[in-house]
Protein backbone atom coordinates (compact mmCIF):
# COMPACT_ATOMS: atom_id res chain seq x y z
CA UNK A 1 0.00 0.00 0.00
CA UNK A 2 1.61 3.18 -1.11
CA UNK A 3 1.63 6.41 0.79
CA UNK A 4 -0.81 8.63 -0.99
CA UNK A 5 -0.27 12.28 -1.64
CA UNK A 6 -2.54 14.68 0.13
CA UNK A 7 -2.93 16.79 -2.99
CA UNK A 8 -6.58 16.39 -3.80
CA UNK A 9 -7.94 15.35 -7.16
CA UNK A 10 -5.10 16.47 -9.40
CA UNK A 11 -3.66 13.00 -10.06
CA UNK A 12 -6.35 12.09 -12.58
CA UNK A 13 -6.05 15.01 -14.93
CA UNK A 14 -6.18 12.61 -17.85
CA UNK A 15 -9.20 10.58 -16.79
CA UNK A 16 -12.85 11.18 -16.05
CA UNK A 17 -13.72 12.68 -12.66
CA UNK A 18 -16.98 11.20 -11.44
CA UNK A 19 -18.76 13.10 -8.68
CA UNK A 20 -22.06 12.29 -7.08
CA UNK A 21 -24.99 13.95 -5.42
CA UNK A 22 -27.93 12.17 -3.87
CA UNK A 23 -31.59 13.02 -4.41
CA UNK A 24 -33.64 11.96 -1.42
CA UNK A 25 -37.23 12.28 -0.32
CA UNK A 26 -40.38 10.29 0.14
CA UNK A 27 -41.97 7.89 -2.28
CA UNK A 28 -43.55 9.62 -5.26
CA UNK A 29 -42.08 13.02 -4.53
CA UNK A 30 -40.48 13.24 -7.96
CA UNK A 31 -36.91 12.05 -7.43
CA UNK A 32 -36.64 10.20 -10.71
CA UNK A 33 -38.30 13.07 -12.56
CA UNK A 34 -35.79 15.44 -10.97
CA UNK A 35 -32.88 13.23 -12.04
CA UNK A 36 -34.26 12.91 -15.55
CA UNK A 37 -34.66 16.66 -15.96
CA UNK A 38 -30.89 17.20 -15.87
CA UNK A 39 -29.50 13.85 -16.96
CA UNK A 40 -27.90 13.32 -20.36
CA UNK A 41 -29.37 9.84 -20.43
CA UNK A 42 -32.83 8.57 -19.53
CA UNK A 43 -32.61 7.60 -15.86
CA UNK A 44 -31.30 4.09 -15.40
CA UNK A 45 -32.41 1.69 -12.73
CA UNK A 46 -29.95 -0.44 -10.87
CA UNK A 47 -30.84 -3.20 -8.52
CA UNK A 48 -29.11 -3.71 -5.27
CA UNK A 49 -29.55 -6.99 -3.48
CA UNK A 50 -28.97 -5.91 0.04
CA UNK A 51 -28.31 -7.97 3.09
CA UNK A 52 -29.49 -6.03 6.07
CA UNK A 53 -28.12 -6.43 9.54
CA UNK A 54 -30.28 -3.71 10.91
CA UNK A 55 -27.28 -1.63 11.83
CA UNK A 56 -26.87 2.08 11.42
CA UNK A 57 -29.82 3.98 10.14
CA UNK A 58 -32.18 1.04 9.99
CA UNK A 59 -33.54 1.50 13.44
CA UNK A 60 -36.43 -0.89 13.38
CA UNK A 61 -36.73 -3.17 16.34
CA UNK A 62 -36.97 -6.42 14.42
CA UNK A 63 -33.50 -6.39 13.04
CA UNK A 64 -31.99 -9.47 14.62
CA UNK A 65 -32.83 -11.59 11.63
CA UNK A 66 -30.79 -11.15 8.54
CA UNK A 67 -32.89 -10.36 5.53
CA UNK A 68 -32.05 -9.98 1.88
CA UNK A 69 -34.00 -7.40 -0.03
CA UNK A 70 -33.81 -6.10 -3.52
CA UNK A 71 -34.15 -2.37 -3.91
CA UNK A 72 -34.26 -0.39 -7.10
CA UNK A 73 -32.41 2.87 -7.42
CA UNK A 74 -32.70 5.35 -10.26
CA UNK A 75 -29.83 7.48 -11.38
CA UNK A 76 -28.72 9.77 -14.16
CA UNK A 77 -25.49 11.16 -15.55
CA UNK A 78 -24.45 14.61 -16.69
CA UNK A 79 -21.24 15.37 -18.56
CA UNK A 80 -20.36 18.66 -16.88
CA UNK A 81 -17.19 19.39 -18.81
CA UNK A 82 -14.51 17.38 -20.60
CA UNK A 83 -13.67 15.49 -17.42
CA UNK A 84 -16.23 15.96 -14.68
CA UNK A 85 -19.18 13.57 -14.80
CA UNK A 86 -21.95 14.33 -12.34
CA UNK A 87 -24.03 11.39 -11.18
CA UNK A 88 -27.43 12.00 -9.62
CA UNK A 89 -28.65 9.12 -7.51
CA UNK A 90 -32.20 8.88 -6.27
CA UNK A 91 -32.54 7.12 -2.95
CA UNK A 92 -34.90 4.21 -2.74
CA UNK A 93 -38.03 5.87 -1.46
CA UNK A 94 -38.95 3.61 1.39
CA UNK A 95 -37.19 4.60 4.55
CA UNK A 96 -36.91 0.99 5.61
CA UNK A 97 -34.23 0.73 2.96
CA UNK A 98 -32.22 3.31 4.80
CA UNK A 99 -29.50 0.80 5.45
CA UNK A 100 -28.22 1.18 1.94
CA UNK A 101 -27.91 4.93 2.21
CA UNK A 102 -24.48 4.59 3.78
CA UNK A 103 -23.18 3.01 0.61
CA UNK A 104 -24.94 5.57 -1.49
CA UNK A 105 -23.79 8.64 0.41
CA UNK A 106 -20.17 7.49 0.64
CA UNK A 107 -18.18 9.97 -1.41
CA UNK A 108 -21.21 12.10 -2.27
CA UNK A 109 -20.77 15.87 -2.33
CA UNK A 110 -24.17 16.40 -0.80
CA UNK A 111 -27.87 15.80 -1.11
CA UNK A 112 -31.08 17.40 -2.27
CA UNK A 113 -34.06 16.50 -0.09
CA UNK A 114 -37.18 16.78 -2.23
CA UNK A 115 -40.32 17.64 -0.33
CA UNK A 116 -43.98 17.40 -1.23
CA UNK A 117 -45.39 20.08 1.04
CA UNK A 118 -48.62 18.12 1.43
CA UNK A 119 -46.68 15.19 2.87
CA UNK A 120 -43.74 16.78 4.60
CA UNK A 121 -43.40 13.93 7.08
CA UNK A 122 -42.16 11.74 4.21
CA UNK A 123 -38.93 13.73 4.21
CA UNK A 124 -38.15 13.17 7.89
CA UNK A 125 -35.98 10.07 7.41
CA UNK A 126 -33.83 11.83 4.82
CA UNK A 127 -33.47 15.00 6.91
CA UNK A 128 -32.58 13.03 10.03
CA UNK A 129 -30.07 10.99 8.11
CA UNK A 130 -28.22 13.90 6.52
CA UNK A 131 -28.32 16.07 9.62
CA UNK A 132 -26.94 13.35 11.84
CA UNK A 133 -24.07 12.71 9.46
CA UNK A 134 -23.31 16.33 8.65
CA UNK A 135 -23.88 15.75 4.96
CA UNK A 136 -24.39 19.07 3.15
CA UNK A 137 -27.93 19.29 1.84
CA UNK A 138 -30.63 21.62 0.63
CA UNK A 139 -34.37 21.18 0.96
CA UNK A 140 -36.27 21.60 -2.30
CA UNK A 141 -40.04 21.90 -2.25
CA UNK A 142 -41.40 20.42 -5.44
CA UNK A 143 -44.05 22.49 -7.18
CA UNK A 144 -46.52 19.94 -8.41
CA UNK A 145 -48.19 21.19 -11.54
CA UNK A 146 -46.58 24.54 -10.97
CA UNK A 147 -48.51 24.92 -7.75
CA UNK A 148 -47.05 25.65 -4.33
CA UNK A 149 -49.30 24.47 -1.54
CA UNK A 150 -47.15 26.08 1.13
CA UNK A 151 -44.47 28.73 1.09
CA UNK A 152 -40.86 27.74 1.57
CA UNK A 153 -40.91 29.55 4.91
CA UNK A 154 -43.85 27.49 6.09
CA UNK A 155 -42.04 24.33 5.05
CA UNK A 156 -38.85 25.46 6.78
CA UNK A 157 -40.74 26.04 9.97
CA UNK A 158 -42.74 22.83 9.76
CA UNK A 159 -39.60 20.78 9.22
CA UNK A 160 -37.48 22.72 11.75
CA UNK A 161 -34.77 23.29 9.20
CA UNK A 162 -31.83 25.16 10.64
CA UNK A 163 -31.14 28.60 9.25
CA UNK A 164 -27.95 27.65 7.42
CA UNK A 165 -29.73 25.05 5.26
CA UNK A 166 -31.29 26.56 2.14
CA UNK A 167 -34.94 25.80 1.49
CA UNK A 168 -35.82 26.45 -2.14
CA UNK A 169 -38.76 25.77 -4.37
CA UNK A 170 -38.20 23.69 -7.45
CA UNK A 171 -39.97 22.01 -10.31
CA UNK A 172 -38.71 18.46 -10.78
CA UNK A 173 -39.92 18.53 -14.38
CA UNK A 174 -38.05 21.66 -15.30
CA UNK A 175 -34.44 21.56 -16.35
CA UNK A 176 -33.77 25.15 -15.33
CA UNK A 177 -35.37 24.73 -11.91
CA UNK A 178 -33.50 21.49 -11.30
CA UNK A 179 -30.25 23.11 -12.38
CA UNK A 180 -30.81 25.99 -9.95
CA UNK A 181 -31.55 23.54 -7.15
CA UNK A 182 -28.36 21.61 -7.83
CA UNK A 183 -26.44 24.89 -7.92
CA UNK A 184 -27.88 25.88 -4.55
CA UNK A 185 -26.56 22.61 -3.14
CA UNK A 186 -23.15 23.08 -4.78
CA UNK A 187 -22.97 26.55 -3.26
CA UNK A 188 -23.44 25.03 0.20
CA UNK A 189 -20.72 22.50 -0.63
CA UNK A 190 -18.39 25.28 -1.81
CA UNK A 191 -19.00 27.47 1.23
CA UNK A 192 -18.23 24.57 3.48
CA UNK A 193 -15.03 23.75 1.59
CA UNK A 194 -13.94 27.39 1.71
CA UNK A 195 -14.63 27.60 5.44
CA UNK A 196 -12.65 24.46 6.04
CA UNK A 197 -9.75 25.68 3.88
CA UNK A 198 -9.64 28.86 5.94
CA UNK A 199 -9.32 27.05 9.25
CA UNK A 200 -6.52 24.80 7.98
CA UNK B 1 -24.23 -11.83 -0.24
CA UNK B 2 -22.26 -13.21 2.62
CA UNK B 3 -20.13 -10.53 4.24
CA UNK B 4 -16.89 -12.41 4.16
CA UNK B 5 -14.25 -10.43 5.92
CA UNK B 6 -16.47 -9.14 8.68
CA UNK B 7 -13.99 -10.64 11.11
CA UNK B 8 -11.04 -9.36 9.18
CA UNK B 9 -8.93 -6.89 11.16
CA UNK B 10 -8.88 -4.66 8.10
CA UNK B 11 -12.63 -4.37 8.17
CA UNK B 12 -12.39 -1.56 10.67
CA UNK B 13 -10.13 0.39 8.38
CA UNK B 14 -12.16 0.36 5.24
CA UNK B 15 -14.67 3.07 5.94
CA UNK B 16 -13.49 4.96 8.93
CA UNK B 17 -16.33 7.43 9.06
CA UNK B 18 -19.21 5.03 8.93
CA UNK B 19 -20.63 4.06 12.26
CA UNK B 20 -21.30 0.49 11.38
CA UNK B 21 -19.12 -2.30 10.21
CA UNK B 22 -19.66 -2.41 6.55
CA UNK B 23 -20.29 -5.91 5.25
CA UNK B 24 -17.02 -6.16 3.46
CA UNK B 25 -16.94 -7.82 0.14
CA UNK B 26 -14.36 -10.48 -0.35
CA UNK B 27 -12.67 -8.90 -3.32
CA UNK B 28 -12.35 -5.57 -1.66
CA UNK B 29 -10.22 -7.01 1.11
CA UNK B 30 -8.09 -9.14 -1.12
CA UNK B 31 -7.44 -6.24 -3.33
CA UNK B 32 -6.18 -4.21 -0.45
CA UNK B 33 -3.30 -6.61 -0.14
CA UNK B 34 -2.66 -7.24 -3.79
CA UNK B 35 -2.78 -3.76 -5.19
CA UNK B 36 0.82 -2.96 -4.42
CA UNK B 37 2.06 -6.29 -5.70
CA UNK B 38 0.28 -5.85 -9.00
CA UNK B 39 1.30 -2.24 -9.21
CA UNK B 40 -2.22 -1.28 -10.18
CA UNK B 41 -2.09 2.28 -11.31
CA UNK B 42 -5.72 2.98 -10.48
CA UNK B 43 -4.87 3.18 -6.84
CA UNK B 44 -2.87 6.27 -7.42
CA UNK B 45 -6.15 7.83 -8.45
CA UNK B 46 -8.06 7.24 -5.30
CA UNK B 47 -6.16 10.01 -3.59
CA UNK B 48 -6.54 9.94 0.15
CA UNK B 49 -8.76 6.91 0.10
CA UNK B 50 -5.88 4.58 0.84
CA UNK B 51 -7.60 2.18 3.16
CA UNK B 52 -10.75 2.03 1.12
CA UNK B 53 -8.83 1.52 -2.08
CA UNK B 54 -10.51 -1.78 -2.73
CA UNK B 55 -14.00 -0.39 -2.52
CA UNK B 56 -15.49 0.83 -5.74
CA UNK B 57 -18.19 3.44 -5.27
CA UNK B 58 -21.43 3.45 -7.22
CA UNK B 59 -20.07 6.29 -9.37
CA UNK B 60 -16.54 4.92 -9.81
CA UNK B 61 -15.84 4.85 -13.53
CA UNK B 62 -14.11 1.89 -15.11
CA UNK B 63 -12.31 1.43 -18.35
CA UNK B 64 -10.58 -1.60 -19.85
CA UNK B 65 -6.80 -1.43 -19.89
CA UNK B 66 -4.72 -2.73 -22.77
CA UNK B 67 -4.26 -5.96 -20.85
CA UNK B 68 -8.00 -6.06 -20.25
CA UNK B 69 -8.77 -5.79 -23.94
CA UNK B 70 -6.30 -8.57 -24.69
CA UNK B 71 -7.73 -10.81 -21.99
CA UNK B 72 -11.30 -10.35 -23.15
CA UNK B 73 -11.64 -13.54 -25.16
CA UNK B 74 -10.32 -15.64 -22.30
CA UNK B 75 -12.87 -14.36 -19.82
CA UNK B 76 -16.41 -15.50 -19.14
CA UNK B 77 -19.71 -14.31 -17.76
CA UNK B 78 -19.79 -11.07 -15.81
CA UNK B 79 -16.06 -10.57 -16.08
CA UNK B 80 -16.22 -10.59 -19.85
CA UNK B 81 -19.42 -8.55 -20.00
CA UNK B 82 -18.03 -5.83 -17.77
CA UNK B 83 -14.82 -5.60 -19.75
CA UNK B 84 -16.73 -5.52 -23.02
CA UNK B 85 -18.95 -2.65 -21.88
CA UNK B 86 -15.93 -0.68 -20.65
CA UNK B 87 -13.97 -1.45 -23.79
CA UNK B 88 -13.82 2.04 -25.22
CA UNK B 89 -15.60 4.50 -22.96
CA UNK B 90 -15.48 4.48 -19.19
CA UNK B 91 -18.69 3.50 -17.43
CA UNK B 92 -19.63 3.73 -13.78
CA UNK B 93 -20.29 0.78 -11.51
CA UNK B 94 -23.94 1.84 -11.37
CA UNK B 95 -24.24 1.98 -15.17
CA UNK B 96 -22.69 -1.45 -15.50
CA UNK B 97 -25.17 -2.77 -12.96
CA UNK B 98 -28.09 -1.25 -14.83
CA UNK B 99 -26.97 -2.37 -18.27
CA UNK B 100 -26.11 -5.91 -17.24
CA UNK B 101 -29.12 -6.29 -14.92
CA UNK B 102 -26.74 -7.45 -12.26
CA UNK B 103 -27.05 -6.19 -8.67
CA UNK B 104 -24.64 -3.41 -7.95
CA UNK B 105 -22.93 -5.37 -5.17
CA UNK B 106 -21.97 -8.08 -7.65
CA UNK B 107 -20.56 -5.56 -10.09
CA UNK B 108 -18.53 -3.99 -7.31
CA UNK B 109 -16.94 -7.29 -6.38
CA UNK B 110 -16.25 -8.51 -9.89
CA UNK B 111 -14.97 -5.15 -11.08
CA UNK B 112 -12.73 -4.78 -8.04
CA UNK B 113 -11.15 -8.11 -8.96
CA UNK B 114 -10.61 -6.94 -12.51
CA UNK B 115 -9.02 -3.74 -11.26
CA UNK B 116 -6.67 -5.64 -8.97
CA UNK B 117 -5.71 -7.87 -11.88
CA UNK B 118 -4.86 -4.84 -13.96
CA UNK B 119 -7.59 -5.49 -16.53
CA UNK B 120 -9.69 -2.48 -15.59
CA UNK B 121 -8.68 1.00 -14.64
CA UNK B 122 -10.76 2.75 -12.00
CA UNK B 123 -11.41 6.47 -11.81
CA UNK B 124 -12.77 7.94 -8.64
CA UNK B 125 -12.12 11.21 -6.89
CA UNK B 126 -10.24 11.30 -3.65
CA UNK B 127 -12.08 10.83 -0.38
CA UNK B 128 -11.74 14.52 0.37
CA UNK B 129 -13.40 15.66 -2.85
CA UNK B 130 -15.84 17.72 -0.77
CA UNK B 131 -12.90 19.85 0.41
CA UNK B 132 -11.54 20.45 -3.06
CA UNK B 133 -12.39 24.08 -3.71
CA UNK B 134 -10.95 24.03 -7.23
CA UNK B 135 -12.94 21.03 -8.32
CA UNK B 136 -16.17 22.31 -6.78
CA UNK B 137 -15.69 25.70 -8.40
CA UNK B 138 -15.15 24.02 -11.73
CA UNK B 139 -18.22 21.84 -11.18
CA UNK B 140 -20.36 24.87 -10.42
CA UNK B 141 -19.17 26.66 -13.54
CA UNK B 142 -19.90 23.56 -15.59
CA UNK B 143 -23.39 23.03 -14.19
CA UNK B 144 -24.22 26.71 -14.63
CA UNK B 145 -23.39 26.53 -18.32
CA UNK B 146 -25.40 23.36 -18.96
Amino acid sequence: MSVVSETPTRPFATGPIPVKIVIAGGFGVGKTTFVGALSDIAPLTTEAAMTSYGEGVDDRGDVSTKTTTTVAMDFGRVAVDDAIVLYLFGTPGQDRFGFMWNDLIQGALGAVVLVDSRRIEDSFPALDYFESRSVPFVVAVNRFGGQMFHTVDEVREALSISAHVPVVSTDARGRVAVKETVLSLLDVVLQRALAKAKTN
Amino acid sequence: MEPAGADDPHAQLVRPFLDRKRPLQRAAVEEDHSAAAHGVRAYAMTGGRAHASGVLEFETMLQATGAGREALTALKFERAEILRLCHTDPLSVAELSARLHVPIGVVRVVAADLVSEGLLEAFQPSANVADDVLLITRLIAGVRSL
